[in-house]
């Protein structure tokens, strides 16, 4: 019934990749005015090699063209306007679709439905993200006079350097950078510092997270054996230690050498991390960590989330309501994640996580005043403790993130 | 009451300090309370002063007092 089609295996350590980070800086470099086109048909190309199915291809194509023909009619001019039951009617259907394509295995009404994993195509969580800022900021980037072609529209949802795992891009952010002419040319050093980054970047996925994994796997593979509960926590500790680490250089190294690849292009990529590992608190943790998607969730979850929370329900309690809208914030970008209860759990530990961090900080707020409470962080124990609290903190709720650990719990309970 | 005028009373009253002088150039790094909270309360408060309501992007976009004030003005139809 599907029929099976090239399926090219796209990710950093695939040969098409490999390829392309070395022919498309100088492919991008030949004309500057050939440089969208090139990129426009490479990107295209890599896509539709990649799909797994003919049906997939007309659903990519409907997922992908939709929000463009979409947006102008999502500008809300007036009260009475159409857009106004088109806009919410919009982004819930958006919403189901991907909660369908990606099939969610705990929502119990997609399992009652059809489904071929073959309709699952490259970049799909990620492609909603940009479509959402696409189509929100539509309005914003007219006035502003954004370029906005179908050319670019394209280049930026289906970027190849970025379409697998981010980082998540603005489109005004895209297209500003991309057409930045006044950005100097690569020179000798910069082209060498950005191979650098390429290749350190691939020993961090290669050599230091698969070392990491496999530490990880081991001594997950070991808690059942532990005989006793203490035994087992530390053991259970040091693998969810080992998988923070693993998720930590394996996205680090990927972000590297997609942002070494995209300058040599001429493009900047925003950076995704800023040392996660110095922070203090969950809620800086999550400022130095996956940053665009931080950010991302900030805007288009967490703003109106709050806004709607402190203007009704939580008109007398504000911080009960900085407090809700931050849970549901990092319940939906963990639920985001992955397809399985796992990352629900992971979801509800984030939440809990910034909740308790901001309640702390809070509570010591008020303790010692703003000035005292300043001179209290600089204290060395509290120095530790935090560290530590939030490292420990991260590691548990990461050890949601790729191993079946509810399974695992299950079947001893 | 001019937009200025009127937005430095909800300012006065969000922030919870009757010395505050609004300026165009004002940014959060100016007032102390001025945090992720009190910016969403501020909106609300304006919205609600004002009789007007702002999209997520309109006030994602929003670099200083100045520029807020431009808004306000072009939503209730000063500008």
């Amino acid at each position: 019934m599907i029929e099976r089609l090239v399926m090219l295996n796209f990710s950093i350590g695939s040969i098409a990749f490999g390829v392309l980070l070395i022919v498309m800086p100088l492919l991008m470099n030949l004309k500057r005015e050939w440089r969208q086109y090139i990129f426009f048909i490479v990107n295209i190309v890599v896509f539709t090699l990649t799909l797994k199915s003919v049906y997939a291809g007309i659903i990519a194509v409907f997922w992908i063209i939709t929000p463009y023909l979409m947006a102008p009619f999502l500008v809300q001019e007036s009260e009475k306007s159409i857009s106004r039951f088109l806009k919410p009617l919009f982004y819930i259907l958006m919403l189901v679709g991907f909660l369908y394509l990606m099939h969610y295995d705990w929502i119990i009404i997609f399992k009652k439905l059809p489904y071929f994993a073959a309709l699952k195509f490259l970049g799909l969580s990620y492609l909603l993200f940009r479509e959402v800022d696409y189509t929100m900021q539509y309005e914003y980037l007219r006035e502003m006079k954004v370029r906005i072609t179908i050319v670019d529209y394209i280049n930026y949802v289906l970027n190849f350097y970025t379409i697998m795992a981010g980082p998540i891009m603005r489109y005004e952010e895209f297209v500003t950078d991309f057409y930045d002419s006044e950005k100097p040319a690569l020179d000798g050093n910069a082209v060498m510092d950005q191979a650098h980054r390429i290749i350190f970047g691939y020993v961090k996925v290669y050599v230091i997270s698969s070392f990491m994994s496999w530490f990880a796997s081991y001594w997950f593979g070991r808690i059942s054996e532990a005989g006793n509960l203490a035994k087992a926590v530390i053991i259970y500790v040091l693998f969810a230690v080992f998988n923070a680490l693993f998720i930590y250089f394996n996205f680090v190294g990927y972000c590297d050498v997609v942002a070494g690849g995209a300058a040599l292009c001429g493009m900047t990529l925003r950076e995704n991390f800023n040392k996660p590992y110095m922070a203090r608190s969950m809620t800086e943790f999550w400022n130095r960590h996956h940053i665009t998607l931080s950010e991302w969730i900030r805007d288009y979850i967490y703003s109106p989330v709050i806004k709607k929370l402190i203007s009704g329900p939580c008109k007398k309690n504000l911080f009960a309501g900085q407090c809700a809208a931050l849970f549901i914030t990092f319940l939906i970008a963990g639920i985001w994640h992955g397809t399985n209860l796992n990352y629900v759990v992971y979801g509800l530990l984030e939440g809990l996580g910034v909740v308790i961090s901001s309640v702390r900080k809070s509570k010591l707020q008020k303790k010692y005043g703003k000035k005292g409470y300043k001179e209290y962080e600089k204290k060395l124990p509290v120095i530790i403790f935090e560290h530590a609290w939030t490292m420990l903190y991260v590691a548990l709720s990461f050890s949601f993130v790729g191993y079946d650990v509810i399974g695992f719990i299950m079947e001893r309970v | 009451m001019d937009t200025k005028a009127k937005l430095n009373e909800v300012f006065r009253d969000v922030f919870d300090d009757e010395t505050i002088e609004i300026t165009d150039e004002m940014t959060a790094d100016d007032i102390d309370a001025w945090d992720s909270l009190t910016h969403v309360q501020l909106v609300v408060a304006v919205e609600e002063a004002f009789k007007c309501k702002f999209s997520t992007v309109e006030v994602m976009k929003l670099k200083n007092v100045g520029e807020f004030i431009k808004l306000i003005d072009r939503k209730t139809g000063n500008a």
